[in-house]
């Protein structure tokens, strides 16, 4: 044989042998785990001079061989270790092997990069069931979360966000963002109870270590472009067009100019963002702190676009009493100001004729703008304004303040440690002022009244709200060795207040002359709800292998009636850790394996009006009034309610697996949930006669989620020189409406959703029984035999000769992804790393109402003035509106990469030894395959209207630490 | 597309027949069948949602001028003789001539989807077709029709609210008349004579009117009362010559259809009709009472008929010979 | 130590006042801005703002301003009484065409409408909201507060006849279009209970006992303030009523019609000289005609509905002499004109008429060829926001002044008129043809276009040329067998242009699609329209 065995004993630092560790000669593919007694015996080659031991959740060691000498290990646990690792939940936080539920962390070097102005952009495709879509491209306007599908139709499906404890959707600077986690499943999310139907999003922001004095500096410099205009017709296009096409009187022939503008690259500009931020933190003595500012100034693509915003917060975390008594100390503040160009040139530009001229000297009137106009003296008051002069012509600059912050004392017993009393408090208060003026020559401001011409407007507008909330939790953590147990208890009060004030003011003209008609009648309008809830939760651990934890939640809300008010959350949920059963324990390869179910119950509550059950009277405004005799009376209205409206329920189950193989250098979790939500609130018909108006806000129906989650980590290459990791995840979700109907009616046609653009009324989708929520309600579309769509034609379903609605529509696709996958790459070399994360939807359809609208002949001449249409009306010659028609209901799959980027680590500078400067270079939104043939493939609810688009983003950075 | 694409079929036809190739139709049948047009319905290559209409050609225009009859989405349709000679004369195919009638039926799915049927000639005689009136009516038998109370050409009284009181017109020839006023057309059932002046009787002597001419009679069978009223019809206007008293042109009586009618020559210009030369009674445009002027806007000879025969329902008919 | 002690008590102190301050009391938050009924209620003023609404309902689209409604579902600004019925009434006629693509209008234009027409649907919930509103007044009213005066009592027992009125009205309107709607009164509560569905001639009877029921209560013929129905109201709604009966029904009250028009004819209105100023903008001023109005103001009662549809929906910027001659400067919409049967009614060439009331319209261009193109068409400008003496309102711009007649003395006439010729007993002919040269002496301004007899397709045409644009057409076509089927056809009925016949099932609206879906249990569909 030639070879020599090798043996030995492998331990943790508290002598505990350890089991599963394995043994291997490095280079090579022999090796072996220890056994549950921590023992090993190994063949090896006789030129073999070393052993390496590995084990998850320690640090690695390689031993030298010396002789056949039993060789004994000790095994240092590694801190910064996945499994180690802990988790922040509700309410406290948890040894990542304790977690029963399903939860996802996104940390610090797993964010996307580049020019991340809010948090959602950096976990975008991080993690599976999280599905994030923008809301546009203007500065601040944040993005749509969804966390495993739908969970109602008219509430708010949007998540929690709790900030370092606070439940406050206050902004905060990603840079001062250590990790966001995200609540999924029902169980662990049950403990917010009232507020948890879409899921938690919980984020802890960065803390200073006493002693360890650190500065950040980052700067970084962007340049945005518009990726692609909508495809409209040149002004030669339209020109042809309108002069060939029979259907234009020769009226609107006449009205054709001779410009070829391109009113897309009018209203749009290559825009700079700088993003500059500095954090210190250390110690004040004992006192860890950690403050940090920030300021960008960021401009939209859209000319006028912009917003500055300065940033600022401050982390105080000291203890006192022998640590008994820990305080933690948590203070933002942003101030905002933001000039908001006018978004409705978006759709102006799309839709303005590209044979006219920006400007028309000659107009002196509209100030030099081109418009429509009757004649020289009025405008013509149904036509589109020029996109240019609404962006000019506008100012409307707002300063938004905030802060918000939160105290938590948390003070373990003299007498009793294992006892917590703690008490958190928190406030959340903002305000909004600004003014919205319009220069005297404006269009969209020309507004005659008799004899008086009002121009231009110097409005003001503010607003601002107060919430707070206080809670007071006792926590009892125990660990029992002699029965192997550990005892977590926690019961909790809270109380929650939100309180917003909106002030009314009439309009003024340039000239600060009040607008005729546009007092008000009440100076402001004050929206109150408050939320009080008793908590309890169990976390009981058997012998480090069996986690049950079990919560209950008792939620009162002012939005319901007294006896509909209060609901119950209860939660349970088991973690079991398989790898320490003996049938894993020495499986070689596996690293970790664990098996989580869970069941909960979260209620919704979000997104409705405060005092929906509460019958009540409002007078009417001072334009609403109705005259008798020679007085006008102000109108006593009855307001529509619902005095049994209470709670919308979510049931969800989840079963999920976590696993590790190869010593974790392949992890990953796998999911499967089942989520259903009954007393659906949502805004049906109701039978006529019944309240003060025709569509009410109910708790009717039920709707159901299922889906499968999957998140794969690999790190295919890890030597000192060189890491390369890759992470995919990939969730199937498919929501279903399961009723919707006070009363069974098997010949109910659903409920309309989903308005439309170019008819006011027309809606596209519907819910209904068995089908996906906001499912497109369709024509079937006839096509020629070279596959042109004839106008007018349409299958007719039911056969009965005619076609009419509902019977001949059809249910087509719905806008929600079957599919949601990310992909994820870091590859380090030396001081090179280079990134990338890819997304793709698959399965979602999208309604193209810009091309339903606009790829029309109706619409290009019509009232008076001209319009221009989508290419798409040359291919389908199309004179009428067609928009119940399934062509325009286009595959809307798409991937995407978000993000690719490269850093240099320069490493120290300045000749400080702990300094560390990189540099990096980023692009954001860098491509999209799709065969949609809309601007963006990516809407929320899927339908396209015009949309401020979302621009690619060029960024370079430095990053400097001392 | 994601699905498959409903493709319309280019080649779709359809196929118009008729029940009768020789139609000739008169008043005696007139809610009879005539005559059932069906069309196979064509095959666009999927459900197609198919509009049909009939398209009669008016007479010798080949289709460039059509009455268009929206039938919706049955594939046949039934004509009764009445119905299916309006439609003809409407089509301007002449009455008591065998004319070669064109149809054809327009099968429409959308503005740019549709298919026209084989063009289907038909022979049909069409009919001058007389007033139907079905108002309760009375009879009045007299020397001027030689006291027949059965016969055709007879003058009634009608009721046009179905009560007791009756209206309608007399033309008495010769300056004595006698004459009965009937419930039935004939003498079995209740007859009217005179009661005294303005009265009627059940048991009385012959009504009488003294000079000949054209009139308005009126009888009430509840309160036994009756009058007579001279109206001595005519036309006046520039399409006619002018509007001085000279230039009126009075009605003929055509006993055969107890109408006024006359045969006049006109030019562009105003037309009015009225009574006693005088413009107390007078008819206008639409056949109103005090309407407006009709308007003569091409010149020619016409055949004016001007039915009074129930007096708030007159009707004027004027057609270019 | 000791210290960091005093500091803890001190903060749990202040966590258990915090504690029992937020006790589950704070959970009943109350809005501001707003009242209970009990105090809207709890003094006549109150009331009568409570009547506003009432009233308003069928003025406005909803109560903050002409972007709001009442409704869900429907274009805030279309979403108001009188645009949607008179588009019910008016647009499947041969009186209008609106060149509008908008959801809902062709098929009203067409007569091919079906059960999810947006436009019916929100005439429908427009009327039942009204009726609810109403049915919540009478509710809150049924005890009269103590704390009212003599005076007081006498105006609430007005105020409730009034809104048992308004009430009563609407459910004429339902039953004129849907036939058979769900029924709720004062007895029923807000809340999930689906009402009922009513039979039309069960409606007709509940109808006509309320309007009889309520006639000693109401303030006597032109005694009530302006804009308040009275009892010549009442009588006027009769009269329509009775004149319909026989199409609710299938049994005529033509008697009835007589008398109740009489009744209003003897009450003191008489016809306002210039027939144009009933239509304009200070109509609610020297308006001896009209019994009841829909009031509007262009600077206190505005919505988009209303006359100022009307008037800014006749017009556009090229018609006549512009905008401004209409009183609506930053208006006209260029949707509604008339097809060509009815200028006609006036003479080949209405401009020649002596009738002044067909100088209401304008151009020459009768033919419509393509429903959208607005310049096709006679325009029809009877509605105008400018004064009888020329001016503008206050603040002029796209909101109109003018009020809407609802009910006026020349339709009892027409009532009257055609009762007689129809059989009804207590009349006589001579008087109607008295009546009837009444009206012709107006638009003729002397005799000459007097008539000496009448017969019922003269009444027909004599109500189109008096009543245009007042949203009667579809009733009366109806009431003479005109509406549906081909013994009348013209321009565009059926979607031909040259008109065709259409099935009898369109002389009822469908109940719509949405409520039947809301309501299964007790709701069918009016016959034709499927389920
Ligand atoms: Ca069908
Ligand atoms: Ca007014």
């Amino acid at each position: 044989q030639g070879g020599k065995t090798i043996s030995g004993v492998v331990l943790s630092q508290d002598q505990e042998p350890l089991a599963g560790v394995s043994v291997s000669v490095p280079q090579t593919s022999i090796g072996t785990i220890t056994d549950d007694k921590g023992a090993f015996s190994l063949q090896v080659k006789p030129t073999a001079s070393s052993l390496s031991f590995s084990f998850i959740g320690y640090i690695s060691q390689v031993v030298p061989i010396n002789g056949e000498a039993p060789i004994h290990v000790v095994l240092i646990k590694d801190s910064t270790s996945k499994l180690s690792e802990v988790v922040v939940i509700g309410y406290g936080s948890v040894n990542k092997k304790d977690v029963t539920g399903a939860i996802s962390t996104i940390s610090t070097k797993d964010f996307q990069k580049g020019a991340i102005t809010s948090f959602d952009q950096m976990i975008a495709g991080k993690a599976p069931g999280i599905s994030i879509t923008s809301n546009g491209g203007h500065p601040g306007s944040g993005a749509t979360i969804r966390i495993r599908g739908l969970s109602s139709l008219s509430a708010s499906q949007d998540p929690l966000q709790v900030v370092d404890g606070a439940p406050f959707d206050g902004y905060v600077n990603p840079n001062d963002i250590e990790s966001v986690t995200i609540l999924k499943d029902a169980a662990s999310a049950a403990i917010y109870g009232s507020r948890a139907s879409g899921g938690v999003i919980l984020i802890t922001t960065k803390k200073g270590i006493a002693g360890q004095t650190k500065i950040n500096f980052n700067t970084q410099f962007s340049v945005s472009k518009v990726k692609g205009y909508v495809d409209v017709l040149t002004g030669d296009e339209f020109r042809d067009y309108i002069n060939s096409n029979a259907y234009f009187t020769a009226d609107y022939k006449d009205l054709l100019g001779s410009a070829n503008t391109n009113w897309q690259k009018e209203i749009y500009q290559t825009a700079l963002t700088t993003n500059n931020n500095l954090s210190v933190s250390g110690g004040l003595g004992k006192i860890p702190y950690r403050l940090s500012v920030g300021y960008l100034n960021q401009d939209g693509i859209l000319k006028t676009d912009n917003m500055q915003r300065t940033t600022g917060s401050l982390t105080l975390n000291p203890s006192f009493l022998d640590n008994h008594l820990k305080v933690t100390l948590n203070l933002n503040g942003s101030l905002t100001r933001n000039r908001n160009a006018n978004q409705g040139a978006i759709g102006a530009a799309v839709a303005f004729d590209p044979t006219q001229s920006v400007y028309d000297e000659s107009n002196t009137l509209m100030g030099g703008y081109f418009e429509w106009m009757r004649d020289a003296s009025t405008p013509n008051p149904l036509a589109a304004f020029n996109p240019v002069s609404l962006l000019n012509q506008r100012r409307d600059v707002s300063h938004y303040n905030r802060g918000f912050g939160n105290i938590n004392l948390d003070y373990s017993l003299h007498f009793l440690p294992d006892l917590h009393i703690s008490a958190n408090l928190g406030f959340d208060v903002g305000n909004t002022t600004g003014t919205t003026k319009e220069d005297s020559t404006s269009r969209n401001t020309y507004n005659i009244q008799g004899d008086e011409v009002y121009k231009g407007l110097n409005n003001q507008y503010s607003s601002d709200f107060n919430n707070y909330f206080a809670e007071y939790m006792l926590n009892y953590k125990k660990d029992i060795a002699s029965i192997k147990s550990n005892i977590n208890a926690m019961v909790l009060y809270g109380y929650y207040d939100n309180r917003s004030v909106n002030d009314n003011y009439a309009s003024f003209d340039y000239l600060g002359r009040e607008i005729p008609n546009t007092e008000q009648k009440y100076p402001y309008t004050l929206d109150q709800s408050t939320l009080i809830s008793y908590v309890g939760r169990l976390i009981y651990t058997y012998d480090e292998k069996y986690t049950l934890t079990a919560s209950i939640r008792r939620d009162g809300s002012s939005k319901f009636a007294p006896a509909t008010r209060w609901g119950w959350f209860p939660s349970v949920a088991l973690g079991w850790d398989l790898k320490q059963e003996s049938l894993f324990k020495n499986a070689r390869g596996l690293s970790s394996l664990k098996f989580r179910a869970s069941y909960g119950k979260t209620g919704n509550q979000g997104g409705i009006d405060n005092y929906k059950y509460i019958p009540s009277y409002y007078l009417s405004d001072n334009t609403s009034e109705y005259q008798f005799g020679d007085d006008f009376y102000s109108m006593y209205t009855p307001s529509s309610y619902d005095e049994s409206l209470k709670w919308e329920s979510t049931a969800s189950a989840n079963i999920g697996l976590d696993f590790g193989f190869l010593n974790q250098r392949i992890y990953g979790s796998l999911d499967f949930y089942n989520k259903h939500t009954t007393d659906l609130l949502a805004t049906v018909d109701i039978a006529a006669g019944t309240n003060f108006t025709n569509q009410l806000l109910t708790n009717i129906g039920s709707m159901n989620s299922k889906g499968v989650e999957l998140n794969l980590g690999f790190v295919p290459v890890r030597t000192s020189d060189l890491e390369w990791t890759v992470n995919l995840n990939a969730s199937y979700n498919n929501s279903e409406i399961t009723k919707l109907l006070a009363y069974p009616d098997s010949s109910y046609k659903g409920q309309v959703t989903g308005d439309i653009e170019g008819a006011t009324g027309q809606t596209i989708q519907i819910l209904n029984l068995h089908q996906q929520p906001n499912t497109f309600l369709v024509y079937k579309q006839v096509y020629d035999a070279n596959g042109k769509p004839i106008e007018g034609a349409y299958a007719d379903l039911n056969g009965d000769g005619q076609i009419s609605p509902y019977d001949d529509q059809y249910y087509y696709k719905s806008p929600w992804p079957k599919w949601i996958m990310g992909f994820s790459t870091n590859l380090t070399y030396k001081k090179w790393s280079f990134s990338t994360t890819l997304r793709a939807n698959i399965g979602n359809y999208m309604y193209n109402n810009v091309a339903s609208n606009q790829g029309i002949a109706y619409n290009m001449g019509v009232n008076q003035y001209l319009a221009n249409g989508v290419r798409d009306v040359l291919y389908t010659n199309f004179i009428n509106k067609q928009q119940q028609s399934d062509y325009y209901v286009q595959n809307a799959s798409f991937l995407k990469m978000d993000n690719i980027g490269i850093t240099y680590n320069v490493g120290e500078v300045f000749g400080l030894k702990s300094s560390n400067l990189s540099l990096s270079g980023h692009v954001q939104n860098v491509f999209c395959v799709t065969k949609y043939d809309g601007l963006d493939p990516e809407i929320y609810g899927g339908i396209d209207k015009n949309i401020y688009p979302n621009p690619r983003v060029y960024t370079v950075g430095l990053n400097l630490n001392f | 597309k994601d699905q498959t694409m409903v493709i319309a079929s280019s080649d779709a036809a359809t196929e118009l027949t008729a029940s009768a190739q020789t139609l000739v139709l008169n008043e005696e049948n007139a809610a009879d069948q005539a005559v059932t047009l069906s069309w196979s319905k064509p095959d666009f290559g999927y459900a197609a949602a198919i509009d049909y209409y009939l398209q009669v050609s008016f007479k010798d225009s080949a289709f460039s001028k059509i009455s268009s009859i929206g039938i919706g989405t049955a594939t046949s349709i039934s004509y009764t003789v009445e119905d299916l000679n309006t439609l003809l004369l409407g089509a301007k195919y002449p009455s008591d001539e065998a004319n070669d009638v064109q149809i054809r039926v327009l099968a429409q799915v959308a503005d740019s989807l549709f298919v026209y049927s084989n063009v289907l000639t038909v022979n049909v005689t069409p009919y001058l077709a007389k007033r139907v009136i079905t108002y309760p009516n009375l009879y009045m038998p007299g020397d001027y029709q030689g006291w027949d109370p059965t016969s055709e050409t007879i003058a009634k009284l009608y009721s046009i609210n179905s009560n007791t009181s009756y209206k309608g017109y007399i033309n008495v020839e010769a300056d004595t008349n006698y004459f009965k006023i009937t419930a039935a057309p004939n003498w079995d059932g209740t007859n009217y004579g005179t009661g005294g002046k303005g009265l009627l009787s059940t048991t009385g002597d012959n009504l009488m009117i003294d000079t000949a001419g054209y009139y308005l009679v009126t009888a009430d069978t509840k309160a036994l009362s009756w009058s007579y009223t001279r109206e001595n019809w005519g036309m006046i206007g520039d399409a006619i010559g002018g509007w001085d008293d000279a230039d009126e042109v009075m009605f003929d009586f055509d006993k055969e259809n107890q109408v006024l009618t006359k045969t006049v020559n006109l030019v562009a210009g105003g037309l009015k009709f009225r009574a006693n030369h005088d413009w107390t009674l007078n008819l206008g445009a639409g056949a109103k009472y005090g309407g407006d002027n009709y308007t003569i806007t091409t010149a020619g000879t016409y055949l004016i008929t001007l039915d009074l025969r129930v007096p708030d329902e007159p009707v004027v008919t004027m057609t270019l010979q | 130590m000791k210290h960091y002690f005093q500091k803890i008590h001190i903060i749990w102190a202040v966590v258990l006042g915090m504690t029992l301050f937020s006790c589950s009391k704070k959970l009943d938050r109350t809005p501001i801005n707003t009242t209970s009924d009990a105090d809207v209620y709890s003094t006549i003023g109150g009331t009568k703002e409570a009547l506003a609404k009432v009233y308003g309902a069928f003025a406005l689209t909803g109560s903050t301003g002409s972007g709001s409604s009442d409704l869900a579902g429907i274009d805030a600004g279309t979403s108001d009484f009188l645009r949607l019925y008179w588009n019910a009434q008016e647009l499947p006629t041969d009186e209008a065409l609106c060149a509008w693509g908008d959801p809902g209008i062709p098929d009203l234009n067409e007569i091919s409408w079906t059960s999810s027409n947006t436009l019916l649907n929100g005439l429908y919930n427009r009327c039942i909201y009204q009726i609810t509103v109403a049915n919540a007044f009478l509710r809150a009213t049924a005890t009269t507060p103590s704390t009212f005066s003599e005076a007081d009592q006498e105006d609430l027992k007005h105020f409730r006849a009034e809104s048992r009125f308004i009430r009563a009205y609407q459910y004429w309107v339902l039953m004129d279009l849907f036939g058979n709607p769900p029924f709720t009164d004062e007895n029923s509560t807000i809340g999930k209970v689906a009402p009922q569905q009513i039979k039309r001639a069960d409606l007709f009877n509940y109808v006509e006992s309320e309007l009889k029921a309520i006639e000693p209560d109401l303030v006597a013929p032109g005694q009530n303030e302006y804009g308040r129905a009275d009892q010549a109201a009442d009588w006027a709604l009769l009269a329509r009523l009775y004149l319909n009966a026989e199409v609710y029904t299938g049994t005529d009250h033509y008697t009835d019609a007589i008398t109740y028009s009489e009744k209003v004819i003897n009450s003191g209105y008489s016809l306002d000289k210039n027939y144009n100023y009933l239509f304009l903008a200070d109509n609610n001023l020297n308006n001896p005609e009209t019994i009841l109005s829909i009031n509007y103001d262009g600077n206190k009662t505005q919505n988009y509905g209303g006359t100022t549809f009307l008037v800014n929906a006749c017009i556009d910027g090229s018609t006549g002499a512009g905008p401004t001659s209409y009183g609506v400067p930053s208006g006209g919409w260029g949707g509604i004109r008339a097809r060509s049967p009815f200028p006609k009614l006036f003479g080949d060439d209405y401009t020649t008429s002596k009738d002044k009331r067909a100088a209401l319209l304008l151009g020459t261009d009768y033919d419509i060829t393509n429903t959208t193109t607005f310049a096709q068409g006679i325009k029809v400008i009877k509605f105008r926001n400018t004064n009888s003496d020329g001016t503008l309102p206050a603040n002029a711009g796209t909101y109109v002044s003018t009020d809407f007649p609802l009910f006026r003395l020349a339709e009892q006439y027409l009532i009257y008129a055609e009762a007689v010729l129809r059989g009804g007993t207590g009349g006589d002919k001579t008087t109607a043809i008295s009546y009837i040269n009444l009206l012709r002496e107006r638009a003729y301004g002397d005799a000459s276009g007097d008539v000496t007899n009448i017969d019922l397709n003269f009444i027909l045409d004599e109500r189109a040329r008096e009543l245009y644009y007042e949203a009667f057409r579809r009733t009366d076509l109806i009431r003479f067998g005109k509406f549906t089927g081909s013994s009348y056809v013209w321009p565009w009925k059926g979607g031909l242009k040259d008109g065709t016949s259409v099935a009898d099932k369109y002389n009822l609206f469908p109940i719509p699609a949405s409520d039947l879906s809301a309501n299964p249990e007790n709701l069918t569909q009016n016959p034709g329209y499927g389920s």
